[in-house]
């Protein structure tokens, strides 16, 4: 929760990454609803899921939340509802 | 239930504003083969699916199309903000505007209302799932139509994006069709 400890030069690279993997489990949970016995998709998915876990909880201790319901982060001020938010054109 | 993402599905970011575009992209939003037509009829269509395969699929489907849903009011969003009453008048956007101002409302290019008439839920696997390619490639069509209209890179990439997603449905609805016909014509054999 350190937040000196800065992963990434800064934020839009963060979210960048953070969109590029979740769009790749977007597709693959969409693939593997018909190709369930496909293990090394499989296995692929799984070690996404692990990445992105990471990265959103380093974005997350960094510059806010992401999903609320798995962010513990706000003290005196609730950071939910700090702008951006997605439409804006600052992101 | 669902979670929000603060984040787009694509990364959206259009500099000019372009209320002419905006006036044709609206139609992804709220018209015939639109995304809220679309989340809407996968979301109610799985109820009756038959298989756990099918019914997450339209599960998952049904889930990005209201991310994507949220990418086209971002682009609608995005091509109004900025633009000076004189460039609404000019794009023809102002029989828009005095309906809803620079607000997103689910309406198509021509500005007829959302309704559930776009959409079939009819009960049946093998007729949702067949409505549901079609729909796949009309959405398509839509995107290659928006995009023939279109000349700004900042709206050409997620729109591009779109429509190959389109693509991607259009396969996983045809491979659940073939899947849900091999599950019925096996309980009849046995």
């Amino acid at each position: 929760m350190e937040k000196d400890k800065i992963p990434y030069a800064n934020k839009a690279e963060c979210m960048r990454e953070i969109m590029a993997v979740n769009f790749a489990l977007i597709d693959l949970v969409q693939y593997l609803d018909t190709h369930p016995k496909d293990a090394e998709t499989i296995k692929l998915y799984n070690n996404l899921v692990c990445k992105y876990r990471s990265m959103v909880e380093n974005y997350q201790n960094i510059f806010g939340p992401l999903v609320i319901q798995t962010y513990d982060g706000s003290e005196d001020s609730w950071d939910w509802t700090d702008n951006p938010w997605p439409w804006n054109k600052e992101v | 239930m669902w979670q929000y993402q603060k984040h787009l599905e694509y990364p959206i970011k259009i500099k000019n504003p372009d209320p002419r575009m905006a006036k044709l992209i609206i139609t992804q939003y709220g018209g015939g083969d639109g995304e809220l037509g679309a989340a809407l009829r996968y979301l109610s269509q799985r109820f009756t699916m038959p298989t756990g395969e099918t019914r997450g699929l339209l599960t998952d489907i049904g889930t990005e199309e209201l991310a994507h849903l949220e990418m086209i009011g971002t682009m609608c969003s995005q091509l109004l903000d900025g633009a000076s009453c004189k460039q609404l008048k000019e794009a023809g956007y102002d029989s828009n505007y005095v309906e809803h101002g620079i607000g997103v409302y689910p309406a198509n290019a021509a500005g007829v209302p959302f309704t559930a008439a776009y959409i079939q839920s009819k009960g049946d696997p093998v007729t949702d799932l067949t409505e549901n390619i079609a729909a796949e490639q009309k959405a398509k069509q839509t995107y290659e139509y928006l995009l023939d209209m279109a000349d700004d890179p900042d709206v050409i990439a997620p729109l591009r994006f779109l429509r190959e997603r389109e693509v991607v449905h259009l396969q996983r609805f045809g491979e659940a069709l073939q899947k849900v016909q091999e599950f019925n014509g096996r309980k009849k054999f046995y």
